[in-house]
């Protein structure tokens, strides 16, 4: 399978709107949150919440005449789930580099310490470092599973109730688990391993299962 | 499950019978579960036979009552406590061997802590008399050792040291308090500890990495260090021969992993004992804390980086240095602490009390609030007033109210019972009469006499305010001190008003004590034909022994005027006592060095010569020796005769072998 740039393009330009609009929004808040971000910071879980919805609501639109338009022009399936997936990374990456970015570069720092005088910038420079790394990996569970969603609800024998509480619940489970502010070493790593699972899980079933698409 | 414990106080012995309403349960310390504790003791509605209270003194008794906390669970619960509770008193005796112990008063203590009460300490303070004997002679032994110290001019080897070893923690603790009253022993100290790791004052870098490597394993494998012990000192000796930066690495990595530095610490009695700052910690596995404790050696390598920090602040106070450039951030970002200064520290404190300038206030949030005296304060102006760098003087300059007000609550804290200034009010002292401590001087007066302190404590306290005034403390000022204690009783006599003098500065203190005499014999002159009833005959006296306490004083600080009135008090007469005191006060620890020594050694009254033989034998210094060589060959019989006997038993001293000296003999 090769990678078609215009069918990229196309598909990330589906997201162009998502993106213009999470883009500042996300760079706005990690620029002039007055609190050190940590990965349970509840704003940016929510942000990645949402805009992984609507990243996923762009791209699974199955009932528009744009979807059916697209899967009768010859591509085949799996190169249109891949492709899919390639614009959805490309659209997260669009919003999370230059959040990453702002955090990881001294430019959050520099406007906490002189606009705000903050007393934690820069030292918390050093400890939000890591913390985007945590959304790019919400990112990954929640858009696996979101992209499961909508290839579920698209097959013939759609079983729609199901798969959104499916994710209801895993959302639900994450976000308890981010209530808590610490966890045993030996549970991260089972988090780590089973995140991993989820993401590898649903990419592969919804893969299997986009090439049976009810397209109409 | 929750446990019990059972120690005993006083005589911190391992393995005494421990005994509870007839049943054995082991040797102390004891550590029972209470599933176990009520099934093998039986509770007793009324006392064993042989109790009595607490209330009577009763020097034979052995049995100690402590109060227990039952708790039962609740069918049904409300609110957050799930257990039913109820108090219940128990009985217990202690045994050695075949003596049961006896209870000293004040006997049992005992109390729940954590959760549920997990834990239940039950510590006893018992008293065997046969004991008291082995005690003394251990104690002996102990002052035999000093003595050979002394003998030898303080330059004792190896064979000394291993005899002061066996005396452990406690032997090297009591060397280390006598070396504030004796300095050579500080020398001493110094030796021992090299003696003990094997190294030479001219360490190199390669021994001295091993050293503290050993130090750091034997630590590691105790669970805990005390910075006042020998391997604490041996840091101190050694840390500037450590290469920083891989300290540095080592502390920052501990900082960043976010487990416990240690599961308990302190350091408040040491320190105030050994007159210095010092912390001891524990690194015990802990239920309590969710991750594993860092090993105890972080605490030693966390102490050679204080030692670092301080001197790399004495060679340039203007550049931060490495520890302020790693380890404070890292502290603050991953501790909220900040143990060291420096800009950063600075910066981030300066700008926490922009966001948050309440002073003190149950109100104020958490993070932003330090608990001290009783009080909540702010957290971030108490840091910052204590700061002695230049940023710290320009915060107190720029908040003078706030740091007034401060300190306002903290003089005036119910909690500050000896009415304790605190130590940043003097860190100003440079801008003269400007200065905060100068300013606040008269309301600290006022809060010390409105305080419920003894009126000797009033003046002890206002004299020591001003003896940290320095310079800006003038003699009027001690003088208006004195002059406002109105009934001479309430300082509870002359020895108190010496005690208050000490704290005077020495160049003051005599022309204060002097004119505080005068004052004195003034009134007593004034008072002499006028007594006609008993009640002011006393006070007449009372006023002689201040004034002889205080004379007193003046003579063992080196006044010469004082020596000879105390030398021309000791013409032998039936009723002067006067001879008695001065033995007293030349074998006591105030003796060592005692200016009378010398004066009475050459008075031309033998009995005055007698008076010094006592003084000679407790503290054969070398200055001291030389005057007992005079005295051998003394005109008077009656002195030299004395001056032999004490040579004999300094012979003695020097003959008895170092392994006679240990602390048990009998284990050899």
């Amino acid at each position: 399978m090769r990678m078609r740039i215009s069918l990229l393009g196309m598909l990330f330009r589906q997201t162009l709107a998502v993106t213009l609009i999470g883009l500042p929004i996300g760079c706005l808040y990690v620029l002039f949150a007055r609190e050190p971000l940590s990965w349970q910071n509840p704003w940016m879980a929510l942000f990645v919440l949402v805009h992984s919805i609507a990243i996923a609501s762009c791209f699974g639109r199955f009932r528009s005449r744009s979807f059916a338009f697209l899967y009768t022009r010859g591509y085949s399936r799996d190169e249109l789930w891949t492709h899919k997936i390639l614009g959805t990374v490309l659209s997260v990456l669009a919003v999370w580099l230059p959040i990453a970015l702002i955090i990881r570069l001294p430019i959050r720092s520099i406007v906490q310490d002189k606009l705000f005088i903050s007393p934690y910038f820069p030292l918390m420079m050093m400890r939000e470092a890591s913390v985007p790394w945590f959304w790019l990996v919400g990112y990954a569970i929640l858009l696996a599973l979101f992209h499961y969603v909508w290839i579920r609800q698209a097959q013939p024998m759609r079983g729609e109730y199901g798969v959104k509480l499916l994710a209801v619940g895993v959302v639900v489970v994450m976000g308890t688990l981010m209530l808590f502010r610490w966890h045993p070493f030996w549970f991260r790593i089972l988090c780590y391993a089973l995140s991993a699972v989820t993401i590898a899980t649903t990419l592969i079933a919804g893969r299997i299962l986009h090439r049976t698409l009810d397209v109409h | 499950m929750s446990k019990i414990s059972f120690s005993t106080l006083v005589v911190l012995v391992a393995g005494l019978g421990v005994l509870v309403v007839l049943r054995y349960l082991g040797k102390t310390p004891v550590n029972i579960t209470r599933r176990q504790f009520h099934k093998k003791v039986p509770y007793l509605e009324q006392p064993p036979a042989g109790y009595t209270s607490e209330q009577k003194r009763q020097l034979e008794d052995h049995w100690f009552r402590f109060t227990f906390l039952e708790l039962s669970k609740r069918d049904k619960w409300y609110g957050t406590w799930p257990y039913d509770s109820d108090v219940k008193d128990y009985y217990v005796r202690i045994k050695l061997g075949d003596e049961w112990g006896q209870r000293i008063h004040g006997g049992t203590a005992g109390g729940s802590s954590g959760h549920r009460c997990a834990y239940y300490p039950v510590s006893l303070r018992v008293d065997f008399p046969s004991r008291r004997k082995i005690i003394k002679e251990k104690q002996n032994r102990f002052e035999t050792l000093l003595q050979k110290a002394r003998l030898r001019d303080y330059r004792v080897e190896s064979a000394w040291f291993k005899a002061m070893a066996t005396y452990g923690e406690e032997g090297w603790m009591k060397l280390r308090k006598l070396t504030l009253k004796e300095k050579e022993f500080g020398g001493v100290v110094d030796k021992w500890v090299e003696w003990k790791y094997g190294f030479t004052k001219d360490i190199n870098q390669e021994k001295a990495r091993e050293v503290f490597q050993q130090i750091c394993d034997e630590v590691d494998a105790r669970r805990k260090y005390n910075s006042a012990s020998p391997a604490g000192k041996a840091v101190e000796m050694i840390f500037d021969k450590l290469d920083i930066e891989q300290l540095v690495d080592i502390y920052e990595w501990a900082v960043k992993s976010g487990r416990p530095m240690n599961s308990s610490s302190g350091g408040k009695e040491i320190s105030e004992s050994l007159a210095s700052p010092h912390f001891w910690s524990k690194h015990e596995p802990s239920e309590h804390h969710r991750k594993k404790v860092l090993p105890g050696s972080i605490s030693v390598i966390g102490h050679a980086i204080r030692l670092w920090d301080t001197k790399l602040d004495a060679e340039s106070h203007r550049k931060p240095n490495i520890i302020e450039e790693r380890i404070t951030p890292a502290l603050i970002v991953w501790r909220d602490s900040y143990s060291f200064g420096g800009p950063m520290v600075e910066r981030y404190l300066l700008r926490r009390y922009s966001r948050e300038r309440r002073i003190e206030g149950i109100n104020l949030k958490w993070k932003d609030q330090q608990y001290h005296f009783g009080l909540n304060l702010n957290r971030w102006l108490y840091s910052l007033a204590q700061s002695d760098s230049p940023m710290g003087r320009d915060f107190r300059r720029r908040y003078r109210q706030q740091v007034l007000a401060l300190v306002d609550l903290l003089v005036e804290s119910r909690s500050n019972h000896d009415k304790k200034p605190p130590e940043f009010l003097f860190l100003d002292l440079d801008q003269g009469k400007n200065s905060i401590a100068y300013e606040y001087r008269p309301k600290y007066f006022a809060a010390v006499e409105s305080s419920d302190l003894w009126d000797y404590k009033k003046l002890k306290r206002k004299w020591a305010y001003l003896a940290r005034l320095g310079l800006l403390a003038t003699f009027d000022l001690y003088m208006d001190c004195w002059r406002q204690v109105t009934d001479l009783h309430e300082l509870m006599g002359g020895n108190h008003l010496a005690e208050a003098v000490e704290t005077i500065p020495r160049d003051m203190r005599i022309q204060a004590a002097k004119a505080i005499v005068a004052e004195l014999e003034k009134r007593i002159a004034a008072k002499r034909n006028r007594i006609t009833s008993e009640k002011r005959a006393r006070a007449f006296f009372d006023e002689h022994g201040y004034v002889w306490a205080l004379k007193r004083h003046l003579a063992g600080i080196g006044d010469e005027e004082s020596l000879r009135w105390w030398v021309s008090k000791l013409e032998a007469g039936p009723n002067n006592h006067e001879p008695e005191q001065v033995v007293r006060i030349l074998e006591s620890d105030k003796g060592l060095g005692h200016p009378l020594v010398k004066v009475l050694a050459k008075e031309k009254n033998p009995e005055s010569r007698l008076l010094v033989i006592g003084g000679l034998r407790n503290y054969p210094t070398k200055a001291n020796r030389e005057i007992l060589n005079r005295l051998l060959s003394d005109s008077d019989q009656v002195v030299r005769q004395a001056a032999q006997q004490v040579a004999s038993e300094v012979k003695d001293i020097e003959e008895i072998p170092l392994d006679e000296l240990v602390s048990h003999p009998t284990e050899k």
